[in-house]
């Protein structure tokens, strides 16, 4: 891993990129934050402090902070950086991306404050009410006409596949909130607002819409973050550019078609349901087009995970993905369905993607673009990257399971039947079985959070110039395989 | 050969690309959604399925301000457990007027689709104020702020006009009479009359003073008679009939 | 005719996209491209000196 003094080269718009990375770093450790305070009021109920910190309130704060506050920022930072990178040449318009930096994160705020004074649409990952969605609109708008503007104007012929994931994310996302946002604002002046579409109809679109959030903004962007930074870090091209066209198209067809799922043994038309659960079973295959060529990229690289831990980010993050891409189509079968629905399991299957791939694969972006954007020749230590690295992946296997142990528990304690006949457990007794998953939950949230902190030092020593001697030797190169 | 030529000008041509994404995107999205609009095939016309009064409009608005439906759902789904622990499933019909629907994802607490007339107000009053004092082992945080917090019902006319706008049957009437009917709802029988109010929202309405407060009508009042309401409007015997003669 | 697609919906939707599918991968994996496409994937590994 050779990196060569990077110049901030003028001929590249880093300002914007570096404004992101800070903000993705923030609105992180806000958002993972958020996310274990709820934990902790899951666990011990007096931790809700009404009205405005009640669990009601926070959690959309808390799903709004990690999949658009950092997950956005993430995919603004790195689409703007792999663009002009892959295409060899500068945004299209400064001032048009400096307006998508300050824009974004004025969405961010509005949504935010206004979550917890009860500002929300009630519909879940698109809470944020009507004026909201207008100022996001014209943001996202500016957004494609700067990626696709640098695209248009781009030196290299041929568009890398990265770019291809981006393109689909944004235009897909435009598409998605188009179509779930309508609705009618009581008055011009007011925040309620009502949807457009009501109940079977409102329940389709939304989740047409909630799991192609997860599709095409934690997939489709962040497997373009993948296809830029595993190759350039394992310094491999792509272990099959053929495969990534094939499994490019079938993964944003199949994936849009797979909603349904959300709603299996509801009072949704049986043939969506079928439908939705028969494209979310073949979703499988193009996830794992995308695994098997992340992963493969590495052979002729392997032994560089002996010494690099941010390859070992990305090489982690890529096996989360597998395995929740692969829980995905088996939770979305009617049969097991009925089983996991409302219950912890699902919980686990989201934050397995969520901490796993998508919380990963941005660490190991980010801790390859910070030493380039600032022009640092690399990281301060190397040895803080790989102990965010073990705290984050215990963290993660703690939450994960402790959510599959209670989920399943739950979902078999609400069908048990004793001898006579009669239901086994009230429900009150299935949330009293749930504690001491809540507890080991929130500790390996809290341990998540660890590691981010860890990450977030390592960059502001990184970002100052310092680089921890001892780590390595005078020429530059680490003392020793990190552990 | 002028296949491949094409996909090379996809490659290099970004506009193509993107309008064959957004094709590819689409499909998948019009074939699941349009056909749920012909309404005929999907929500069976059920007796009994009314639009919120306008107090229970406000606990709607209540119930989705503070967020209840991240740990309730309002589904009963036709499994043999649930039937058994919640009542009837939940017909189509039922959440028609609810704009969003308000189905939930998750169950940390119990599902609410027929929570109406199961529990009494004071047991709900006494549940929202401090949820353990009834629930030992409940982790539901506190409401009591509802208690004392005057509901506002003065635009709740503003609310049924924006609702007719997108498809609820409210009559100019209704509409007029906003805040009138959600004072007469949860004022006690005898000071008011409730005349007006039932003609136009069916006897079967309940009209009591929901919060124990019947000075005031506070939010504590809006979403109880929300809470009242729910899975009680469908009539089953009708819904039996229409289930036969569905095709 | 549309009441012969709606009828046969399924059928003539699997018959058009399975034939595109394996059209597809017929083309990317065409003998003739494996060289172009060796250097689209290194794209990002020549992008000039700087890095």
């Amino acid at each position: 891993m050779t990196t060569t003094v990077a110049d901030t080269h003028q001929e590249y718009n880093y300002e914007v990129v570096r404004l992101f990375t800070i903000a993705t770093v923030f609105w992180g450790l806000a958002g993972f934050v958020v996310g274990l305070l709820i934990a902790l009021q899951l666990a011990f109920p007096d931790l809700n402090i009404e009205p405005y910190l009640n669990f009601g309130r926070l959690r959309p704060l808390h799903t709004s902070a990690v999949i658009f506050a950092f997950g956005g920022n993430a995919l603004f930072a790195t689409s703007y950086f792999v663009v002009q990178r892959t295409c060899q040449v500068r945004l299209w318009s400064d001032g048009l991306a400096f307006f998508t930096f300050w824009g974004y994160q004025l969405v961010i705020v509005m949504a935010g404050v206004g979550y917890l004074f009860g500002v929300t649409q009630g519909k879940e990952y698109a809470e944020p009410e009507w004026y909201v969605d207008i100022w996001l609109t014209i943001v996202w708008v500016a957004y494609l006409l700067v990626f696709l503007g640098t695209v248009m104007k781009r030196k290299e012929p041929h568009l890398y596949v990265a770019n291809w994931f981006y393109l689909a994310f944004i235009i897909t996302v435009a598409v998605l909130h188009l179509g779930n946002a309508l609705s009618v604002p009581v008055s011009w002046t007011g925040t309620k607002s009502y949807t457009v579409f009501s109940g079977v109809q409102s329940a389709m679109i939304q989740w047409w819409y909630g799991h192609n959030a997860v599709g095409f903004f934690l997939t489709a962007g962040f497997l373009g973050m993948m296809y830029y930074f595993v190759p350039k870090r394992a310094e491999r091209p792509v272990y099959s550019y053929r495969l990534s066209i094939l499994h490019f198209w079938s993964l944003i067809f199949i994936y849009i078609w797979a909603g349904p799922h959300h709603l299996h043994y509801t009072a949704l038309p049986d043939w969506a349901q079928t439908l939705g659960m028969t494209f979310s079973i073949m979703l499988w295959m193009p996830s794992w087009g995308g695994m098997i060529n992340g992963v493969m990229t590495l052979s002729g690289a392997w032994h560089k995970l002996r010494e690099d831990p941010v390859l070992r980010f990305m090489i982690i993050s890529l096996a989360f993905y597998g395995m929740s891409t692969f829980e995905g189509p088996l939770m979305s079968i009617k049969s097991v369905n009925s089983l996991s629905h409302y219950t912890d399991w699902t919980i686990g299957h989201v934050h397995s993607g969520a901490l796993g791939w998508v919380g990963f694969i941005s660490f190991g972006a980010l801790y390859y673009m910070v030493p380039v954007l600032w022009g640092r020749e690399k990281l301060y230590s190397m040895k803080l990257v790989n102990l965010h690295l073990w705290i984050a992946t215990i963290g993660i296997v703690l939450y994960i399971a402790a959510m599959w142990v209670s989920g399943i528990m739950q979902g078999l304690m609400w069908r048990d039947y004793d001898d006579m006949g009669f239901l086994e457990y009230s429900f009150v007794e299935s949330v009293m079985a749930m504690h001491p998953f809540y507890l080991i939950r929130a500790l390996g949230g809290a341990l998540y959070v660890i590691g981010a902190l860890i990450m977030t030092y390592n960059f502001y020593r990184t970002i100052k110039g310092d680089v921890c001697e001892e780590e390595y030797k005078t020429d530059g190169v680490l003392k020793g395989a990190v552990a | 050969m002028s296949f491949i030529k094409k996909h090379e000008k996809l490659e290099k041509n970004s506009i193509l690309l993107l309008i064959s994404i957004i094709v590819a995107v689409l499909i998948g999205g019009v074939v699941e959604v349009i056909p749920l609009f012909r309404t005929e095939t999907v929500i069976e016309p059920v007796k009994g399925v009314r639009p919120y009064t306008p107090l229970e409009l406000a606990g709607y608005n209540i119930y989705i301000r503070e967020g209840c439906y991240n740990c309730h759902s309002q589904q009963v789904r036709p499994l043999r457990d649930e039937v058994a622990r919640y009542g009837h499933y939940s017909l189509a019909a039922e959440s028609m007027y609810d704009h969003p629907f308000q189905w939930g994802s998750k169950r940390t607490g119990p599902d609410l689709a027929r929570v109406g007339g199961k529990y009494s107000d004071e047991w709900h009053v006494a549940h929202m104020v401090e949820p353990r004092d009834v629930v030992p082992e409940s982790i539901m945080p506190s409401y009591s702020f509802l208690l004392h917090t005057g509901a506002k019902i003065d635009d709740l006319g503003q609310h049924l006009k924006t609702l007719r706008i997108v498809g609820v049957p409210y009559t100019d009437e209704m509409i007029e009479n906003a805040e009138k009917d959600a004072i007469a709802q949860a004022a006690p029988a005898d000071k008011v009359d409730t005349d007006g109010f039932h003609g136009r929202y069916g006897e079967k309405v309940l009209a009591r003073d929901f919060d124990g407060q019947p000075e005031m009508i506070s939010e504590m009042d809006a979403l109880i008679a929300y809470l009242q309401v729910l899975g009680t409007m469908v009539d089953f015997k009708s819904a039996e009939e229409v289930e036969e003669s569905a095709p | 005719m549309i009441d012969w697609i709606s009828q046969n919906a399924g059928l003539a939707g699997l018959l058009f996209f399975f034939l595109f599918f394996v059209l597809m991968a017929l083309w990317v994996y065409r003998p003739g491209a494996k060289k172009t496409y060796q250097d689209y994937a290194s794209i990002p590994l020549k992008e000039g000196d700087y890095d």
